[in-house]
Protein backbone atom coordinates (compact mmCIF):
# COMPACT_ATOMS: atom_id res chain seq x y z
CA UNK A 1 0.00 0.00 0.00
CA UNK A 2 1.26 3.39 -0.85
CA UNK A 3 2.44 4.90 2.37
CA UNK A 4 3.10 8.27 0.92
CA UNK A 5 1.46 11.23 2.54
CA UNK A 6 -1.71 11.98 0.65
CA UNK A 7 -3.61 15.25 0.52
CA UNK A 8 -6.63 15.12 2.75
CA UNK A 9 -9.20 14.86 0.01
CA UNK A 10 -7.13 12.49 -2.10
CA UNK A 11 -5.04 13.03 -5.22
CA UNK A 12 -6.47 14.19 -8.44
CA UNK A 13 -10.10 14.91 -7.45
CA UNK A 14 -8.98 17.62 -5.06
CA UNK A 15 -6.47 18.95 -7.52
CA UNK A 16 -8.83 18.93 -10.49
CA UNK A 17 -10.41 22.36 -10.03
CA UNK A 18 -6.99 23.74 -9.31
CA UNK A 19 -5.61 21.95 -12.34
CA UNK A 20 -7.83 24.17 -14.40
CA UNK A 21 -6.45 27.21 -12.64
CA UNK A 22 -2.93 25.89 -13.02
CA UNK A 23 -3.37 25.34 -16.74
CA UNK A 24 -4.72 28.85 -17.05
CA UNK A 25 -1.92 30.11 -14.87
CA UNK A 26 0.66 28.29 -16.95
CA UNK A 27 -0.78 29.74 -20.11
CA UNK A 28 -0.91 33.11 -18.46
CA UNK A 29 2.64 32.65 -17.27
CA UNK A 30 3.79 31.70 -20.72
CA UNK A 31 1.94 34.65 -22.17
CA UNK A 32 3.41 36.95 -19.58
CA UNK A 33 6.89 35.53 -19.97
CA UNK A 34 6.84 36.03 -23.70
CA UNK A 35 6.16 39.70 -23.27
CA UNK A 36 2.41 39.83 -23.01
CA UNK A 37 1.19 42.96 -21.29
CA UNK A 38 4.11 44.97 -22.53
CA UNK A 39 7.38 45.76 -20.87
CA UNK A 40 8.19 42.28 -19.69
CA UNK A 41 10.50 41.34 -22.48
CA UNK A 42 12.89 38.46 -22.12
CA UNK A 43 16.40 39.31 -23.11
CA UNK A 44 17.66 36.51 -25.33
CA UNK A 45 21.40 36.47 -25.15
CA UNK A 46 23.12 39.08 -27.21
CA UNK A 47 20.00 40.01 -29.11
CA UNK A 48 18.58 42.02 -26.29
CA UNK A 49 15.21 43.60 -26.81
CA UNK A 50 15.09 47.30 -27.34
CA UNK A 51 14.27 48.94 -24.08
CA UNK A 52 12.01 51.98 -24.15
CA UNK A 53 14.56 53.97 -22.13
CA UNK A 54 18.17 53.26 -21.22
CA UNK A 55 18.52 51.78 -17.78
CA UNK A 56 21.03 54.44 -16.74
CA UNK A 57 18.38 57.12 -16.97
CA UNK A 58 16.13 55.47 -14.41
CA UNK A 59 18.44 56.28 -11.58
CA UNK A 60 15.62 55.74 -9.15
CA UNK A 61 15.80 52.02 -9.93
CA UNK A 62 18.11 51.71 -6.94
CA UNK A 63 21.21 52.31 -8.99
CA UNK A 64 23.88 53.85 -6.87
CA UNK A 65 26.02 50.94 -7.94
CA UNK A 66 27.28 49.47 -11.15
CA UNK A 67 24.19 47.24 -11.46
CA UNK A 68 22.64 49.82 -13.75
CA UNK A 69 24.00 49.13 -17.15
CA UNK A 70 23.30 50.40 -20.60
CA UNK A 71 22.15 47.97 -23.23
CA UNK A 72 25.61 47.93 -24.76
CA UNK A 73 27.17 47.13 -21.43
CA UNK A 74 24.64 44.36 -20.89
CA UNK A 75 25.38 42.97 -24.34
CA UNK A 76 29.11 43.06 -23.68
CA UNK A 77 28.65 41.28 -20.37
CA UNK A 78 26.31 38.74 -21.95
CA UNK A 79 28.95 37.85 -24.50
CA UNK A 80 31.28 36.79 -21.71
CA UNK A 81 28.80 34.45 -20.06
CA UNK A 82 28.92 30.72 -20.70
CA UNK A 83 25.29 29.83 -20.49
CA UNK A 84 23.30 32.32 -18.42
CA UNK A 85 20.99 34.89 -19.92
CA UNK A 86 21.25 38.36 -18.48
CA UNK A 87 18.04 40.25 -17.99
CA UNK A 88 17.41 43.98 -17.93
CA UNK A 89 17.47 45.35 -14.39
CA UNK A 90 13.75 46.13 -14.57
CA UNK A 91 12.77 42.70 -15.91
CA UNK A 92 11.03 41.43 -12.79
CA UNK A 93 11.17 42.17 -9.12
CA UNK A 94 10.04 39.36 -6.89
CA UNK A 95 6.74 40.48 -5.38
CA UNK A 96 5.95 40.21 -1.70
CA UNK A 97 4.80 36.78 -0.76
CA UNK A 98 3.92 34.77 2.31
CA UNK A 99 4.65 31.10 1.89
CA UNK A 100 6.03 28.45 4.20
CA UNK A 101 9.47 27.26 5.15
CA UNK A 102 10.34 23.63 5.78
CA UNK A 103 9.33 23.93 9.42
CA UNK A 104 5.88 25.15 8.49
CA UNK A 105 6.63 28.71 9.55
CA UNK A 106 5.71 31.72 7.43
CA UNK A 107 8.34 32.76 4.94
CA UNK A 108 8.33 36.07 3.12
CA UNK A 109 10.28 37.68 0.30
CA UNK A 110 12.53 39.26 2.91
CA UNK A 111 14.71 36.16 2.66
CA UNK A 112 15.94 37.61 -0.61
CA UNK A 113 17.09 40.90 0.87
CA UNK A 114 20.76 41.84 1.05
CA UNK A 115 22.08 38.69 -0.59
CA UNK A 116 22.23 37.00 -3.96
CA UNK A 117 19.96 34.01 -4.43
CA UNK A 118 19.63 31.35 -7.06
CA UNK A 119 16.09 30.01 -7.16
CA UNK A 120 15.01 26.71 -8.63
CA UNK A 121 11.43 25.49 -9.08
CA UNK A 122 10.67 21.78 -9.02
CA UNK A 123 9.02 19.04 -7.02
CA UNK A 124 9.98 15.92 -5.09
CA UNK A 125 8.17 13.46 -7.38
CA UNK A 126 10.75 14.42 -9.97
CA UNK A 127 13.27 11.56 -10.12
CA UNK A 128 15.79 12.99 -12.54
CA UNK A 129 16.07 16.74 -13.13
CA UNK A 130 15.42 18.04 -9.62
CA UNK A 131 17.80 15.84 -7.60
CA UNK A 132 20.51 16.38 -10.19
CA UNK A 133 20.04 20.15 -10.18
CA UNK A 134 20.11 20.35 -6.40
CA UNK A 135 23.18 18.17 -6.34
CA UNK A 136 24.86 20.46 -8.83
CA UNK A 137 23.91 23.43 -6.68
CA UNK A 138 25.48 21.80 -3.67
CA UNK A 139 28.75 21.52 -5.57
CA UNK A 140 28.41 25.08 -6.85
CA UNK A 141 28.02 26.49 -3.35
CA UNK A 142 30.96 24.46 -2.10
CA UNK A 143 33.14 25.80 -4.90
CA UNK A 144 32.03 29.39 -4.40
CA UNK A 145 32.90 29.19 -0.74
CA UNK A 146 36.53 28.81 -1.75
CA UNK A 147 36.35 31.99 -3.78
CA UNK A 148 36.29 35.57 -2.63
CA UNK A 149 32.74 36.35 -3.66
CA UNK A 150 29.36 37.04 -2.09
CA UNK A 151 27.88 33.71 -1.06
CA UNK A 152 24.99 32.37 -3.08
CA UNK A 153 21.77 31.45 -1.30
CA UNK A 154 20.01 28.50 -2.90
CA UNK A 155 16.23 28.54 -2.86
CA UNK A 156 14.19 25.52 -3.93
CA UNK A 157 10.49 26.18 -4.29
CA UNK A 158 8.08 23.38 -4.93
CA UNK A 159 5.51 23.84 -7.67
CA UNK A 160 3.64 20.85 -6.25
CA UNK A 161 2.86 21.92 -2.68
CA UNK A 162 -0.10 19.53 -2.37
CA UNK A 163 2.26 16.56 -2.24
CA UNK A 164 5.34 18.51 -1.14
CA UNK A 165 4.44 19.40 2.41
CA UNK A 166 6.88 21.21 4.69
CA UNK A 167 7.83 17.89 6.23
CA UNK A 168 8.66 16.33 2.89
CA UNK A 169 10.55 19.40 1.76
CA UNK A 170 12.59 19.44 4.95
CA UNK A 171 13.81 15.89 4.39
CA UNK A 172 14.34 16.35 0.69
CA UNK A 173 16.10 19.71 0.68
CA UNK A 174 18.01 18.93 3.85
CA UNK A 175 19.58 15.94 2.12
CA UNK A 176 21.44 18.31 -0.18
CA UNK A 177 22.21 21.06 2.29
CA UNK A 178 20.86 22.42 5.54
CA UNK A 179 21.53 25.88 4.13
CA UNK A 180 19.26 25.52 1.14
CA UNK A 181 15.96 27.31 1.61
CA UNK A 182 13.01 25.06 0.87
CA UNK A 183 9.72 26.77 0.20
CA UNK A 184 6.22 25.37 0.05
CA UNK A 185 2.81 26.83 0.81
CA UNK A 186 -0.73 27.09 -0.46
CA UNK A 187 -1.12 25.98 -4.05
CA UNK A 188 -2.73 29.23 -5.16
CA UNK A 189 -0.05 31.36 -3.49
CA UNK A 190 2.75 29.31 -5.02
CA UNK A 191 1.28 29.57 -8.47
CA UNK A 192 0.54 33.26 -8.15
CA UNK A 193 4.23 33.76 -7.44
CA UNK A 194 5.48 31.50 -10.22
CA UNK A 195 3.13 33.18 -12.67
CA UNK A 196 4.43 36.61 -11.68
CA UNK A 197 8.00 35.46 -12.32
CA UNK A 198 7.23 33.86 -15.66
CA UNK A 199 7.90 30.42 -14.23
CA UNK A 200 5.98 27.57 -15.80
CA UNK A 201 4.34 24.98 -13.58
CA UNK A 202 1.93 22.72 -15.40
CA UNK A 203 0.32 19.57 -14.09
CA UNK A 204 0.17 16.57 -16.39
CA UNK A 205 -2.33 13.90 -15.47
CA UNK A 206 -0.86 10.40 -15.40
CA UNK A 207 -3.33 8.34 -17.39
CA UNK A 208 -2.62 5.15 -15.49
CA UNK A 209 -2.32 6.59 -11.99
CA UNK A 210 -4.05 9.81 -10.89
CA UNK A 211 -2.01 10.19 -7.72
CA UNK A 212 1.27 10.00 -9.56
CA UNK A 213 0.80 13.01 -11.76
CA UNK A 214 3.78 14.73 -13.32
CA UNK A 215 4.59 18.42 -13.26
CA UNK A 216 6.25 20.28 -16.08
CA UNK A 217 8.35 23.10 -14.68
CA UNK A 218 10.76 25.74 -15.86
CA UNK A 219 14.24 24.32 -16.21
CA UNK A 220 16.11 27.58 -15.69
CA UNK A 221 17.15 28.94 -12.35
CA UNK A 222 16.63 32.59 -11.54
CA UNK A 223 19.41 34.75 -10.12
CA UNK A 224 17.93 37.33 -7.76
CA UNK A 225 19.96 40.30 -6.51
CA UNK A 226 19.98 41.82 -3.01
CA UNK A 227 17.06 44.02 -3.97
CA UNK A 228 14.85 41.15 -5.08
CA UNK A 229 15.39 41.88 -8.77
CA UNK A 230 15.66 38.96 -11.16
CA UNK A 231 18.95 39.63 -13.00
CA UNK A 232 19.64 36.46 -14.95
CA UNK A 233 18.42 33.04 -15.96
CA UNK A 234 20.79 30.12 -15.57
CA UNK A 235 19.63 27.74 -18.25
CA UNK A 236 19.83 23.96 -18.56
CA UNK A 237 21.86 21.82 -18.71
CA UNK A 238 23.06 22.75 -15.27
CA UNK A 239 26.75 22.15 -14.80
CA UNK A 240 28.88 23.13 -11.84
CA UNK A 241 31.74 24.86 -13.66
CA UNK A 242 29.42 26.80 -15.94
CA UNK A 243 27.28 28.10 -13.10
CA UNK A 244 30.30 28.99 -10.97
CA UNK A 245 31.96 30.89 -13.80
CA UNK A 246 28.85 32.79 -14.79
CA UNK A 247 28.06 33.70 -11.20
CA UNK A 248 31.59 35.02 -10.72
CA UNK A 249 31.38 37.03 -13.93
CA UNK A 250 28.02 38.53 -13.04
CA UNK A 251 29.11 39.31 -9.50
CA UNK A 252 32.15 41.13 -10.74
CA UNK A 253 30.08 43.23 -13.12
CA UNK A 254 26.90 43.89 -11.22
CA UNK A 255 27.75 43.82 -7.57
CA UNK B 1 39.72 -24.98 -46.18
CA UNK B 2 37.36 -26.83 -48.48
CA UNK B 3 33.92 -25.62 -49.33
CA UNK B 4 32.10 -28.01 -47.07
CA UNK B 5 34.11 -26.96 -44.05
CA UNK B 6 33.62 -23.37 -44.94
CA UNK B 7 29.88 -23.93 -45.20
CA UNK B 8 29.76 -25.77 -41.91
CA UNK B 9 31.73 -23.10 -40.12
CA UNK B 10 29.55 -20.38 -41.64
CA UNK B 11 26.40 -22.13 -40.52
CA UNK B 12 27.80 -22.56 -37.03
CA UNK B 13 28.74 -18.91 -36.86
CA UNK B 14 25.38 -17.87 -38.27
CA UNK B 15 23.62 -20.00 -35.71
CA UNK B 16 25.72 -18.55 -32.93
CA UNK B 17 24.96 -15.08 -34.30
CA UNK B 18 21.23 -15.65 -34.04
CA UNK B 19 19.50 -14.40 -30.87
CA UNK B 20 22.37 -12.30 -29.59
CA UNK B 21 21.24 -11.27 -26.16
CA UNK B 22 21.21 -7.61 -25.12
CA UNK B 23 24.31 -6.47 -23.29
CA UNK B 24 23.59 -4.52 -20.17
CA UNK B 25 26.12 -2.31 -18.45
CA UNK B 26 26.41 0.57 -16.04
CA UNK B 27 23.07 -0.09 -14.34
CA UNK B 28 22.71 2.34 -11.44
CA UNK B 29 20.31 4.22 -9.25
CA UNK B 30 21.66 7.51 -7.93
CA UNK B 31 20.85 7.78 -4.25
CA UNK B 32 17.45 9.44 -3.91
CA UNK B 33 16.93 11.98 -1.14
CA UNK B 34 15.38 10.48 1.99
CA UNK B 35 11.63 10.41 1.85
CA UNK B 36 11.76 10.68 -1.93
CA UNK B 37 8.71 8.96 -3.33
CA UNK B 38 10.41 8.15 -6.61
CA UNK B 39 13.79 7.10 -7.93
CA UNK B 40 15.42 7.03 -11.34
CA UNK B 41 17.26 4.06 -12.80
CA UNK B 42 19.82 4.34 -15.57
CA UNK B 43 21.71 1.81 -17.67
CA UNK B 44 23.26 1.20 -21.06
CA UNK B 45 21.85 -1.42 -23.41
CA UNK B 46 23.61 -2.72 -26.49
CA UNK B 47 21.59 -4.73 -28.97
CA UNK B 48 24.05 -6.90 -30.89
CA UNK B 49 21.24 -8.83 -32.57
CA UNK B 50 19.82 -8.41 -36.04
CA UNK B 51 16.36 -7.97 -34.59
CA UNK B 52 15.13 -4.77 -33.05
CA UNK B 53 15.01 -4.98 -29.28
CA UNK B 54 11.87 -3.63 -27.67
CA UNK B 55 11.65 -3.03 -23.94
CA UNK B 56 8.03 -3.04 -22.94
CA UNK B 57 8.15 -2.75 -19.19
CA UNK B 58 9.97 -3.21 -15.94
CA UNK B 59 9.28 -4.25 -12.39
CA UNK B 60 11.05 -4.40 -9.08
CA UNK B 61 10.23 -5.59 -5.60
CA UNK B 62 11.19 -2.20 -4.18
CA UNK B 63 8.48 -0.30 -6.04
CA UNK B 64 4.77 -0.64 -6.74
CA UNK B 65 5.56 0.00 -10.34
CA UNK B 66 8.37 0.93 -12.66
CA UNK B 67 7.61 3.10 -15.65
CA UNK B 68 9.69 4.00 -18.65
CA UNK B 69 10.16 7.75 -18.99
CA UNK B 70 11.87 10.30 -21.14
CA UNK B 71 13.14 13.54 -19.63
CA UNK B 72 13.39 16.51 -21.90
CA UNK B 73 13.71 20.26 -21.81
CA UNK B 74 11.53 22.00 -24.35
CA UNK B 75 11.48 25.79 -24.52
CA UNK B 76 13.08 25.96 -21.08
CA UNK B 77 10.48 23.65 -19.55
CA UNK B 78 11.56 20.36 -17.99
CA UNK B 79 9.11 17.61 -18.77
CA UNK B 80 8.81 13.88 -18.41
CA UNK B 81 6.93 11.74 -20.83
CA UNK B 82 5.95 8.19 -20.05
CA UNK B 83 7.02 5.78 -22.76
CA UNK B 84 5.08 2.67 -23.69
CA UNK B 85 8.27 1.06 -24.87
CA UNK B 86 11.92 1.66 -25.56
CA UNK B 87 13.37 0.58 -28.87
CA UNK B 88 16.96 -0.39 -29.55
CA UNK B 89 17.71 -0.91 -33.22
CA UNK B 90 19.93 -3.77 -34.38
CA UNK B 91 23.52 -3.02 -33.51
CA UNK B 92 22.55 0.10 -31.63
CA UNK B 93 23.22 1.26 -28.09
CA UNK B 94 20.60 2.93 -25.94
CA UNK B 95 21.76 4.83 -22.88
CA UNK B 96 19.24 5.49 -20.16
CA UNK B 97 20.78 8.50 -18.47
CA UNK B 98 20.14 11.83 -16.82
CA UNK B 99 18.20 14.18 -19.06
CA UNK B 100 17.06 11.34 -21.29
CA UNK B 101 15.38 7.97 -20.96
CA UNK B 102 15.18 6.42 -17.51
CA UNK B 103 13.31 3.94 -15.41
CA UNK B 104 11.08 5.63 -12.88
CA UNK B 105 10.45 3.70 -9.68
CA UNK B 106 7.16 4.74 -8.13
CA UNK B 107 5.41 3.84 -4.93
CA UNK B 108 8.58 2.74 -3.19
CA UNK B 109 8.16 0.42 -0.27
CA UNK B 110 11.16 1.69 1.65
CA UNK B 111 13.88 4.27 1.45
CA UNK B 112 16.90 3.24 -0.57
CA UNK B 113 20.33 3.28 1.02
CA UNK B 114 23.69 3.68 -0.63
CA UNK B 115 25.05 0.28 -1.58
CA UNK B 116 21.65 -1.42 -1.87
CA UNK B 117 21.47 -3.88 -4.72
CA UNK B 118 18.08 -3.43 -6.33
CA UNK B 119 16.65 -6.28 -8.38
CA UNK B 120 14.94 -5.15 -11.55
CA UNK B 121 13.27 -7.25 -14.24
CA UNK B 122 13.06 -5.81 -17.74
CA UNK B 123 10.40 -7.20 -20.06
CA UNK B 124 11.78 -7.25 -23.57
CA UNK B 125 11.28 -8.79 -26.97
CA UNK B 126 14.35 -10.90 -26.21
CA UNK B 127 12.83 -12.25 -23.02
CA UNK B 128 12.92 -11.10 -19.46
CA UNK B 129 16.20 -9.72 -18.20
CA UNK B 130 17.04 -9.71 -14.52
CA UNK B 131 19.41 -6.91 -13.70
CA UNK B 132 20.88 -5.67 -10.45
CA UNK B 133 21.02 -1.92 -9.99
CA UNK B 134 23.39 -0.74 -7.28
CA UNK B 135 22.31 2.36 -5.41
CA UNK B 136 25.02 4.99 -5.54
CA UNK B 137 26.67 6.89 -2.74
CA UNK B 138 25.43 10.27 -3.92
CA UNK B 139 22.68 11.84 -5.90
CA UNK B 140 24.53 12.02 -9.18
CA UNK B 141 26.08 15.27 -10.29
CA UNK B 142 25.84 16.37 -13.86
CA UNK B 143 26.22 13.99 -16.75
CA UNK B 144 29.87 13.35 -16.15
CA UNK B 145 31.35 13.84 -19.58
CA UNK B 146 33.98 16.50 -19.45
CA UNK B 147 32.34 18.95 -17.11
CA UNK B 148 32.80 19.92 -13.52
CA UNK B 149 30.01 17.85 -12.06
CA UNK B 150 30.42 14.59 -10.28
CA UNK B 151 29.85 11.58 -12.46
CA UNK B 152 27.56 9.00 -10.98
CA UNK B 153 29.51 6.39 -12.87
CA UNK B 154 32.77 7.19 -11.17
CA UNK B 155 31.05 7.40 -7.81
CA UNK B 156 29.47 4.00 -8.06
CA UNK B 157 32.48 2.35 -9.61
CA UNK B 158 34.72 3.69 -6.87
CA UNK B 159 32.47 2.59 -4.09
CA UNK B 160 31.33 -0.65 -5.63
CA UNK B 161 34.88 -1.91 -5.90
CA UNK B 162 34.83 -2.01 -9.67
CA UNK B 163 37.86 -1.03 -11.64
CA UNK B 164 37.99 2.72 -11.71
CA UNK B 165 37.13 4.07 -15.11
CA UNK B 166 35.75 0.80 -16.33
CA UNK B 167 32.49 1.79 -17.88
CA UNK B 168 31.51 -1.40 -19.60
CA UNK B 169 31.85 -3.91 -16.87
CA UNK B 170 29.31 -6.66 -17.21
CA UNK B 171 26.78 -6.90 -14.45
CA UNK B 172 26.51 -10.14 -12.47
CA UNK B 173 25.24 -13.07 -14.52
CA UNK B 174 21.71 -12.65 -15.70
CA UNK B 175 19.09 -15.30 -16.03
CA UNK B 176 18.18 -15.61 -19.68
CA UNK B 177 15.56 -18.32 -19.84
CA UNK B 178 15.05 -17.95 -23.55
CA UNK B 179 18.66 -18.11 -24.47
CA UNK B 180 19.62 -21.13 -26.50
CA UNK B 181 23.22 -20.24 -27.13
CA UNK B 182 25.97 -19.39 -24.78
CA UNK B 183 28.45 -18.11 -27.26
CA UNK B 184 29.15 -14.65 -25.85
Amino acid sequence: MNELQKPSAGGLPKVLPVLAIAVLAASGGAWFATGGGGGGDDARGAQSSTEPAPVASSAEAGAAEASSMTDDELDALQATLERSQLLPVDFRTVPDFTLSDVDGNPLTASILDNRWSLAFFGYTHCPDVCPITLSVMKDVVAELETRDVDPMQVVFMTVDPVRDTAERMKEYVGFFSEDFVGITGELNDIHELTRSLGIVAAFTANDTDPDNYLVDHTASMLLVDPERRVRAKFTAPHEVATIVNDYLTIQAALN
Amino acid sequence: MNRLTFLAVSLLLANAALAEMPQISDARIPLPPPGSPVAAGFLTIVNPDEQTLVITGASSPIAEKVELHLSMVVDDVAKMQRQDELVVDPGATLALEHGSYHLMFMGMSAALAAGDQVAVTLDTSAGTLDIVFPVGEHAAGSKGHGNGGKSSTSDTTTHEGMTHGDENQEMPPMEMPNSTTDGQ
